[in-house]
C-alpha cells in the first residue's frame, strides 16, 4: 500500500514541478511577447510618421500648401504603408515661407484599436533660389550682339500677365558686366539693339560668380536633366488638370488659362545642350555652354557656368546670368531677343521654390 | 506461538515515515529550486523590460538634440555621463523681442509648462525669405513667465534677454518655432550597493534621481561620433550621432541615437 501512495506522491509532485516550469516558460514568453510587441509597434508608427513627412514634401505642390495663409492649417490626408500602420498628417503656415509639418504615426491591432503612437513635428523652409533681376544680363566676360538681335534693361510684363504682376518695375541695366568686359555691337544690324538704363553697367561687386555658384546649388533640386539637341518643350494638361509628369512640360507661361501657367520647372542642361523650340518658365541651368535656337522662348533665369548663346529668333524674358568658356560670355544673334523681365524672374524663384527640412533642430518628437 | 505482528508493523511504520520524509524532503527541495527558478526567471524578465523602459526615456531624452553654428545641445560627455539641454517645450510664438517671447498656449506641446529661473528659450534665427537656411538659434535665460494674450488667444509671456543684434539681423515669420529647455545631466551611479541610471536638472541645481536600474556596474555605456563616423575625439561640438547602451543582469538594450537636429 505504501509503495502505491509514494509513486502517486511522487507523480503528483513531479508533475507540480513539471506545470511550474511550464507556466514560468509561458510567463517569459508572454512577457517577451509583449516587450517584442511594443518595440516594434513603436518602431512601426515612427516609420510610418517619416513616411508621412516624406510624402507630404514630395507632394508639396500637389496638396496646394502655398495657398494656406499664415497661421492656418490644413490636413494633408493620410499616409498608409499597410492596413495597420498609417500616419495622420497636417500642416501650419508659420510664415511666408516657413511651414510646420505635423504627423502621428500610429500602429493598429487586428481591432483597429490603436497600440503604438509617436507623433512628430518637422519644420520645413520653402527654400526658393535667389537671382539677380536688376539686369537684363549679367556677363562675366565679352558680349557680343549681332544682326536684328536686341537686349533690354526695360522691365517687360509678359503679355496676360498682368494679374500676376504687381506692374512694370523701373528700367534697369541692359547688361551688368564684370570688370572690364567688352561689349561689342558693331555687328547689329538695327539701331537700339542694345538699351536700357544704363544700357551697359559695370558689376563693380562682382556679385555674379556669387549669384551662378548660388543658383547652381539647386543642381540637385532639377525636375529634369536635358542634353543635346532638345525640340518640342510644350506644356501639356489633360482633362483640366496639367501633367507635371511629363519631361517636356515646362509650364506655359503664355497662355494664363491653361492649366501649367503656374507650372515652373527647374531645368538643368548638360554642357553643349542646344534647345530649339517650344516654350517653357522657371530655371533653366545649364552646367557648360547653352545655346537658344529656333523659336525657343523662356520666361524667368537662365544661368549657365559657361557660355549662353541665343540664335535664330529664340527669346528669354526675364534674366540671363553668362560665365565664360571660350572667347564669349553672352552672344545675341539673328533675330533674338533677351527682355528683362522682374515679375518673370520672381515669379520663376516662387515657382522653383522646395520644401525643405530645417536641418537645425528641425525635428521635435511629440510626447 | 508469540504474534510478531506487532513489531513488523512498527518497523513498517519506521521505514514508511523515513521513506515518506526522504521523498518529501525531495519533492520540497524539488519545489523550492522551481519556485526559486521561477522568481529569478521573473525578476530577469523584470529587469529586461525596465531597460526597454530605459531605452525608451534615453531615446526620448536624447533623440532631439540639435547642434547650430553657436553651440551642440550637448554639453559635455563621457563613457557613462551626459550633460545636455533637454527639451521641454516646443510651442509657436507670435512675438519675439530681445525682452519677451509671447508663446501661443494653443500651439504648445511638450512635457510642462516653461519654468522660470530653471529654463531658458531658444528661437531660430530664421529669416521669412526663404532664400536662406537658417544656422543658428539663440538662448536666452527665462526670468519669468506671464499671462498674455496672442490676438485674444490665451498665451504666455516669457520675460527673456536675447541678442539684439542677432535678432535684428533676421525677418522671422508670423509664428515662431521656438522651444524651452532645461540643462540635464544623465550618468550611472551607485545607491546602497546598486548601479542606477540616474538624472538631475542641472539648471535646478537637483540632486541626481534614479531613472531605471539596477543595472550593471558598467550598466551605461555611451559613443558619440562625428560626421565621418569616426569616435568624437573633438569633444561633445563634434557628436553627429550617439550610440548608447544599457546592461542589467545580462541583458543588454542598444540604442542608436541619430538625433535629427544636428546638421
Amino acid at each position: 500500500m505504501s509503495r502505491r501512495g509514494t509513486a502517486l506522491l511522487l507523480a503528483l509532485a513531479t508533475l507540480v514541478a513539471i506545470g511550474l516550469l511550464g507556466a514560468i516558460a509561458l510567463s517569459v514568453a508572454r512577457v517577451q511577447r509583449t516587450v517584442t510587441r511594443q518595440s516594434l509597434g513603436a518602431a512601426r508608427a515612427s516609420w510610418a510618421a517619416q513616411a508621412g513627412v516624406a510624402r507630404i514634401l514630395a507632394d508639396w505642390r500637389a496638396l496646394g500648401l502655398e495657398s494656406l495663409s499664415v497661421g492656418a492649417s490644413a490636413s494633408a490626408g493620410v499616409t498608409t504603408l499597410d492596413p495597420l500602420t498609417r500616419s495622420a498628417d497636417s500642416v501650419v503656415r508659420l510664415g511666408k515661407s516657413v511651414f510646420e509639418v505635423r504627423v502621428s504615426g500610429e500602429r493598429l491591432d487586428a481591432g483597429a484599436m490603436v497600440t503604438a503612437r509617436e507623433p512628430q513635428s518637422v519644420l520645413v523652409l520653402l527654400l526658393q533660389p535667389a537671382a539677380p533681376d536688376r539686369a537684363a544680363a549679367w556677363a562675366s566676360g565679352p558680349v557680343r550682339l549681332s544682326g536684328m538681335a536686341s537686349l533690354s534693361g526695360g522691365d517687360a510684363v509678359p503679355a496676360g500677365w498682368d494679374s500676376s504682376c504687381p506692374g512694370a518695375a523701373a528700367p534697369g541695366p541692359g547688361v551688368l558686366a564684370q570688370g572690364g568686359s567688352t561689349v561689342d555691337m558693331s555687328g547689329c544690324t538695327a539701331a537700339g539693339c542694345l538699351s536700357g538704363t544704363p544700357p551697359i553697367a559695370r558689376d563693380t561687386l562682382a556679385a555674379g560668380p556669387g549669384h551662378l555658384a548660388a543658383l547652381h546649388s539647386f543642381w540637385g533640386a532639377i525636375d529634369t536633366l536635358i542634353g543635346g539637341t532638345v525640340s518640342g518643350v510644350a506644356p501639356l494638361a489633360g482633362g483640366g488638370i496639367c501633367t507635371d509628369s511629363a519631361g517636356l512640360n515646362w509650364g506655359a507661361p503664355e497662355d494664363p488659362a491653361h492649366p501649367c501657367f503656374d507650372l515652373f520647372r527647374v531645368v538643368g542642361a548638360r554642357s553643349g545642350t542646344a534647345l530649339l523650340s517650344g516654350t517653357g518658365q522657371g530655371l533653366l541651368l545649364g552646367e557648360g555652354d547653352l545655346v537658344l535656337d529656333g523659336d525657343f522662348r523662356f520666361y524667368g533665369v537662365v544661368a549657365a557656368s559657361g557660355s549662353v548663346i541665343l540664335r535664330g529668333r529664340s527669346e528669354v524674358v526675364g534674366t540671363v546670368l553668362a560665365g565664360l568658356s571660350g572667347s564669349d560670355s553672352l552672344v545675341l544673334a539673328a533675330q533674338a531677343r533677351l527682355a528683362r523681365s522682374v515679375c518673370a524672374v520672381r515669379r520663376a524663384l516662387a515657382g522653383t521654390a522646395r520644401p525643405v527640412r530645417l536641418r537645425v533642430r528641425g525635428w521635435f518628437a511629440v510626447p | 506461538m508469540k504474534d510478531r505482528r506487532h513489531g513488523s508493523v512498527l518497523v513498517d511504520v519506521l521505514v514508511a515515515l523515513v521513506l515518506f520524509a526522504v521523498l518529501g524532503l525531495l519533492g520540497l527541495r524539488l519545489v523550492i529550486s522551481a519556485e526559486r527558478l521561477a522568481f529569478a526567471t521573473l525578476y530577469h524578465e523584470a529587469r529586461a523590460a525596465s531597460l526597454h523602459g530605459g531605452a525608451a526615456f534615453l531615446r526620448r531624452e536624447l533623440g532631439g538634440l540639435g547642434a547650430d553654428s553657436s553651440g551642440s545641445d550637448l554639453l559635455a560627455f563621457g563613457p557613462d555621463s551626459v550633460v545636455y539641454r533637454a527639451t521641454r517645450l516646443a510651442a509657436l510664438a507670435c512675438s519675439v523681442t530681445t525682452s519677451e517671447v509671447r508663446i501661443r498656449l494653443d500651439q504648445t506641446r511638450g512635457w510642462r509648462l516653461p519654468q522660470p529661473g530653471r529654463d531658458s528659450v531658444l528661437v531660430p534665427l530664421l529669416s521669412d525669405s526663404g532664400s536662406t537656411m537658417p544656422g543658428r538659434w539663440i538662448a536666452g535665460p527665462i526670468h519669468a513667465v506671464a499671462a498674455a494674450s496672442c490676438g485674444g488667444a490665451p498665451a504666455l509671456v516669457l520675460r527673456t534677454v536675447l541678442d539684439s543684434a542677432q535678432l535684428a539681423a533676421v525677418w522671422l515669420p508670423a509664428l515662431v518655432p521656438v522651444r524651452t529647455f532645461e540643462v540635464m545631466q544623465l550618468r550611472l551611479y551607485a545607491s546602497s550597493g546598486e548601479w542606477w541610471l540616474g538624472a538631475r536638472s542641472v539648471s535646478a541645481g537637483e540632486g541626481i534621481q534614479p531613472v531605471q536600474g539596477p543595472l550593471d556596474p558598467s550598466g551605461l555605456r555611451l559613443a558619440g561620433f562625428d560626421s565621418t563616423g569616426a569616435g568624437a575625439a573633438g569633444g561633445p561640438a563634434s557628436v553627429r550621432t550617439l550610440t548608447a547602451r544599457l546592461l542589467a543582469a545580462g541583458d543588454s538594450v542598444t540604442l542608436d541615437l541619430a538625433p535629427q537636429g544636428f546638421p
